[in-house]
């Protein structure tokens, strides 16, 4: 290998064993956390330099076995039959090293340059399991090194190890045998593979091919030789391949933990279990859940207020400099209310995003998560979906964009759909700036936490409802049980909480750099052009602004879009601020502003309640205001959202999600204006 | 994975379902293909009119050209050819074993109900036979199924009832045949928690139900976990 080149590392290893760990270990500081284009599920790449030579880490996502059944697990698959990194380290966890030699023995088949990390050998220690590294080595033909990631302990060794199979040192991966029935099909499968020329080693293809995977295949001819030796084999076992090659392979693994592992008789003690009593307990369980969820909400919200009213400030400042700064005319008007009101506006959100993805990323490193999807499958299972959707729906509130992303996690396309569906109507973070706008505006202080609640409530309902619709009518009941690893539970590490929210803290600033300051650069001019010639009607004249916009491009796109909206009680006004929500729903805030000619002002945060109390729209009619909040709690959600479902699901996917949503906003809006009707809240 | 299997199906008439399971018939033990006469004298119409139904598979992608003027089924014809047959045979088995009705009749009623009903007839049906083949199993001697253990129990995996992928895939976390597994949470509704070796997994009711094993010893401590007795 020339030594300039990049070395590509690849990590593999079961959920939850401490790939992420290992992978900040080995990238430190300079870790660069990016998205491979032209792949459907994310795998995180970083980059570190060993003795003057550059490494490329490649986090693969989490798999059992190399018999892929997740989205997640055919990444993995096909990652390593088409780009074979240089160096593969297999991390295991030496507290179950038998079930995770399984995949270990698979890998071997690869014949790739490889290293064992054994991984949590302090835990191991406690619970009195002794391996014999040495041996281990032996019988698996390649180097193992024992490590504690967590606490960092091994990375050097690990590195080394790295760099020597990097500079080509050749080690002898021993092989599973599968039997002599299996290993003549292979050798004579083998053999007529031969001219074709691929990385993947012969035997491995083989194998591939005999298990009916048509990804490997070279010609059909071969594939019909494996599916006709299949069939004679099964025959012969009275069982499924598939099942007889585990059943090696858990042989192969079992062998080798008999060799070289020994463990203590004692019953160790497990915080784990004992936890586990109450908190997967039926009853306790659910109960511990809901303080669960009350108490992060109360936190997001509660801890983030005087955060946010800091930067509210910061803004407010920003502002009048601004004001002060440039002379009156066209850029002032850019700078101070385009760009500092649009995107100051939504930054004074961040506090509560980065508290909301604290605690996210708590309940994910404590283990609690897993729990979370146990107690709720039950109920879940009942409303067609299972244990596992919770988990999206819950980083919903949080972001929807995660949440779509974090439904990768289910196991077949139907369940993910369905979840990443109904995963809009989960209120959001960035919903909660037009909340508070409209309830501080129209309702009594006693009243806003259980308003807000109500609208959080109501999307979770109408999630369950469409759930339940679309599973019925646009998907087969598939049969897809919950199987899932509950992980130990562990003291969350703050470095790699502390990560995730550095990475959504940059992932919002980015959005609020380039998508919201697009968003409300365009509005803003939308909303200042054409200038008026003549001084404005409507009761506006006192605003200049508001004059100027009432004949801008923007009210003109109002008007048009009026009768669509007009049924459910609202204006052309409102149906700008509509529109630029799909920018962004705290846009909708924000071109508010522009809207009621507010932005000059600046300085006084609630001017914009003001102006809506005074809207004859709304006056003396807060049912108005509410039946606005529930259109906004549920209509398409923004651009971001739609980006992601199309990377994810395909276009039509996407205008699928765009129009029910929507539609589903505008019917609920109607019901809950009929209901304003019936009990008199509005005429 | 771009198309579900609910689009492919309604692609394909039943006509067309008959054309691609007689072919997979005609196919066995052949590498070389079929030949469209031969088709036809298999599905009972004459040659000029099975030609136009193997153009549309074709155009579909189902069915593709061999040397020699022959046709063949491609992989994706295989899957969904293999997934009727399956289906006739679930109807056959359901007609035979749950009815009684004689196989020359079940034969003739199953190919005719393997196109007829809505798919989600067919997987209720599924389930069904599942859970009958989980029942027949159970009532051999002293077999359980996991989720009627309780809390505290231990008992060996002796097998799993209908569908080989969950086998493969309860065997990727550990839980294969001849381990020893022992409830931790089972409050008779929702998902059960096992402990496999030194991990915990959660199972859903109806996979649970499905996972047959043999109870042991409520005490037994030693050799469990990591040694867990292999079948061999």
């Amino acid at each position: 290998m020339e030594n300039n080149r990049v070395v590509r590392v690849g990590i593999i290893g079961n959920p939850n064993c401490g790939k992420t760990c290992l992978f900040n270990n080995l990238t430190g500081a300079h870790q660069r956390v990016g998205n491979w284009p032209g792949v459907t599920v994310e795998k995180k790449t970083g980059r570190y330099e060993y003795r003057g030579r550059e490494y490329e880490v490649i986090d693969l996502p989490g798999t059992y076995s190399l018999l892929p059944y997740s989205l997640e697990e055919e990444v993995v698959e096909r990652f390593l039959h088409e780009e074979p990194p240089d160096v593969l380290v297999n991390i295991v966890d030496a507290t179950n090293l038998e079930r995770h030699l399984l995949l270990t023995a698979q890998l071997l088949g690869l014949a790739l340059p490889m290293v064992v990390a054994l991984n949590m050998m302090d835990e191991a220690e406690q619970q009195g399991i002794r391996i014999d590294e040495e041996k281990l080595e032996q019988m698996l033909g390649v180097p193992v090194v024992p490590m504690v990631a967590r606490r960092n302990k091994g990375t050097v060794a690990l590195l080394e190890r790295i760099a020597l199979l990097a500079e080509g040192e050749a080690g002898r991966p021993a092989q599973v045998d599968y039997g002599p029935m299996v290993e003549t099909a292979l050798q004579s499968l083998g053999e007529r593979l031969r001219p074709c020329e691929r990385r993947v080693p012969v035997r491995e293809r083989a194998l591939c091919l005999l298990r009916g995977r048509v990804a490997c295949a070279g010609d059909s001819a071969h594939t019909e030789w494996a599916r006709a030796a299949r069939k004679q084999m099964e025959e012969m076992l009275h069982d499924t391949l598939e099942n007889y090659l585990m059943e090696r392979c858990y042989a192969f693994a079992h062998g080798i933990v008999r060799m070289c592992v020994t463990r203590g008789l004692q019953r160790r003690f497990s915080v784990t279990e004992k936890l586990d009593d109450y908190l997967t307990h039926p009853v306790m369980g659910l109960m511990f859940f809901g303080v669960c969820m009350w108490l992060t909400f109360e936190a997001v919200f509660r801890l983030g207020e005087p955060l946010t009213h800091g930067l509210e400030y910061g803004v407010a400042w920003v502002h009048a400099w601004v004001m002060n700064a440039i002379p009156s005319g066209f850029w002032r008007s850019l700078v101070a209310d385009g760009i500092v009101m649009g995107v100051g506006g939504v930054l004074q959100f961040l506090p509560n995003i980065l508290l909301l993805f604290l605690a996210i990323g708590f309940l994910e490193d404590s283990g609690y998560m897993a729990r979370a999807a146990f107690v709720m499958d039950g109920i879940m299972h009942r409303l067609g979906l299972h244990g596992k959707s919770f988990i999206p729906m819950l980083i919903g509130f949080g972001c929807t964009v995660p949440a779509v992303m974090a439904t990768r996690a289910l196991d077949t396309r139907r369940d993910r759909l369905i979840t990443a569906l109904i995963v809009p109507f989960m209120s959001c973070g960035a919903r909660l700036p037009v909340y508070t706008l409209f309830i501080s505006a129209f309702f009594a202080p006693r009243w806003h936490g259980t308003i807000v609640m109500s609208l959080y409530v109501l999307g979770i309902v109408v999630a369950i409802v469409a759930a339940n619709v679309l599973g019925r009518l646009l998907f087969r009941k598939d049969y897809t049980p919950l199987l899932m690893e509950l992980p130990p539970y562990r003291l969350p590490m703050w470095r790699s909480v502390g990560l995730l929210m550095w990475q959504r803290a940059w992932m919002y600033l980015k959005k609020a750099g380039t998508l919201l300051l697009g968003a409300s650069v365009v509005m803003w001019f939308l909303c200042s052009y054409p200038r008026p010639r003549v001084n404005g009607k409507l009761g506006v004249a006192e605003h200049p602004a508001g004059a100027a916009f009432d004949t801008s491009y923007a009210a003109r796109l109002g008007r048009v879009v009026e009768p669509l909206v007009k049924p459910l009680g609202f204006d052309w006004k409102i149906a700008v601020g509509l529109i630029s929500g799909l920018a962004a729903k705290e846009a909708v805030v924000s071109t508010l502003m522009v809207v009621y000619g507010v932005g000059e002002e600046g300085k006084r945060s609630d001017a914009l309640q003001d102006e809506l109390r005074l809207d004859p729209l709304f006056a003396g009619k807060p049912w108005v205001a509410y039946t606005l909040l529930v259109f906004v709690l549920l209509y398409v959600p923004c651009i971001a959202v739609m980006a992601v479902f199309l990377r994810e699901f395909g276009v039509w996917w996407t205008v699928f999600m765009s129009v029910y949503t929507t539609v589903t906003a505008w019917v609920v809006a109607w019901c809950v204006r009929a209901v304003g009707w019936l009990v008199g809240a509005v005429r | 994975m771009t198309k579900s299997e609910h689009e492919h199906e309604r692609k394909v008439s039943s006509a067309q379902e008959d054309y691609l399971e007689s072919l997979l018939r005609l196919e066995q033990g052949r590498e070389e293909g079929v030949s469209l006469s031969e088709l036809a004298a298999r599905v009972g119409v004459s040659a000029p009119s099975a030609s136009d139904v193997v153009r549309r598979l074709r155009d579909g992608g189902w069915v593709e050209r061999a040397p020699r003027g022959l046709i063949r089924l491609t992989a994706m014809g295989r899957a969904y050819a293999e997934k009727i047959a399956g289906r006739h045979r679930m109807i056959k088995r359901f007609l035979t074993e749950v009815l009684g009705v004689r196989p020359e009749i079940a034969e003739g009623d199953a190919c005719r109900a393997e196109h007829a009903w809505h798919t989600e007839t067919y997987s209720r049906l599924e389930e069904f036979m599942n859970q009958m083949e989980a029942q027949a199993m159970r009532t051999e001697k002293g077999k359980l199924t996991l989720g009627s253990l309780g809390k505290g129990q231990r008992g060996t995996l002796v097998g799993v009832a209908g569908g080989h992928g969950a086998q493969v895939r309860l065997a990727a976390l550990g839980l294969r045949v001849g381990v020893e597994v022992e409830v931790l949470q089972n409050s008779g509704r929702g998902p059960v928690m096992v402990r496999v070796g030194n991990a915990r997994v959660a199972i859903g009711r109806g996979l649970a139900n499905r996972v047959l094993v043999t109870l042991t010893s409520k005490h037994t401590i030693v050799n469990q976990g990591e040694g867990g007795s292999h079948g061999e």
